[in-house]
């Protein structure tokens, strides 16, 4: 599966964000640096959800190990990016 | 180092049909953890409502872990929940009030368990509601010295829900320390800091909040300032 370019995934990223962030303001200024938690103020009990709609998304398949490294968003596509590259 | 972790879920937010998935709660389970549905004689309790109150237990044992190591990193699958207990009633009540504070977690009250990590042993305490799942974390059996609160709320808004519990944990310190001024600020870690004359305290405090509730616990017991604890 090629490699798609950060801002491509960041852009779509953003719309499977959008159902667990209370801070909307947040979500329209989000980049790489933007912490899903402190910044759009997404509950921790929806990361599960939001790991699920990722795999969906891109069709890979996310392990709790490469989970536990998300915590922004720039974390988020290179997990996202190393699962596009690894076999599944 | 004392410290204290709670977790609230509002169950009116839950994905049930998600949540019943393995390949969702296979993310926060192990097998043994899930077989514990069964072994444990949890039956009375929606299976739903059972991945949550682990997650609970789960969430409430890294924050109270996180006030001793900064830099741990929330994985569930690595917070090993044991034998749980049901209360000796164990159908749903529902949360009749817009708040409530220290109802008992005694043994016969909760759903209990013992929980394993890299960082030490713990115990819940868990209350099972129709609308919510609370749970409170220590590290002994005892937990006389464990004061909480849950609270409904109308605004959902993130700072809303800041403000709610500080004021609501702030009601319960002006019982503690009367004629003193009282405010919570953040540790660089994150965890809430409860401020006496301007002067931070020792207190463990631990908040939590899920759409339209939010809770908190503290350790205190009346010794502890004798003994310049705080």
């Amino acid at each position: 599966m090629k490699k798609m370019d950060r801002q491509v995934i960041l852009n779509e990223l953003k719309k499977v964000l959008v159902p667990y962030t209370l801070n909307k303001e947040a979500l329209n200024n989000i980049n790489e640096q933007t912490d899903l938690i402190k910044d759009l103020k997404i509950n921790s009990a929806n990361l599960v959800d939001i790991i699920i709609d990722a795999e969906n998304q891109y069709h890979i398949e996310i392990d709790m190990d490469s989970a536990e490294r998300i915590s922004n968003v720039g974390n988020c596509i290179d997990v996202i990016i190393e699962k596009m590259g690894s076999p599944n | 180092m004392i410290s204290t972790g709670n977790d609230i879920i509002d169950l009116s937010r839950i994905d049930v049909q998600r949540t019943k998935q393995e390949r969702f709660y296979s993310k926060i389970l192990s097998q043994a953890e899930t077989d514990g549905y069964l072994t444990n004689g949890l039956v009375n309790l929606p299976f739903e409502n059972f991945i949550w109150l682990l997650w609970s237990v789960k969430e409430s044992v890294y924050k109270f872990s996180k006030r001793r190591f900064p830099l741990l990193v929330f994985s569930p699958k690595r917070i090993i929940t044991g034998l749980i207990s049901s209360p000796l009633e164990d159908h749903l009540p529902v949360f009749e009030e817009r708040e409530c504070e220290n109802f008992s977690l005694k043994k016969k009250d909760c759903y209990c368990c013992i929980i394993n990590t890299e960082t030490g042993q713990y115990y819940s305490r868990s209350k099972v509601y129709n609308e919510i799942i609370y749970t409170v974390v220590s590290e002994t059996e005892n937990f006389d010295d464990i004061w909480w609160g849950i609270k409904y709320i109308y605004d959902v808004s993130p700072a809303c829900q800041s403000e709610s519990v500080r004021a609501f944990a702030l009601e319960k310190f002006k019982e503690i320390y009367p004629n003193s001024k009282l405010s919570i600020s953040k540790s660089p870690v994150g965890y809430p800091v409860l401020n006496v004359n301007e002067n931070a305290m020792k207190t463990p405090l631990s908040f939590t909040h899920h759409f339209r509730f939010v809770a908190y616990s503290f350790v205190y017991n009346s010794t502890m300032i004798s003994k310049d604890i705080f």
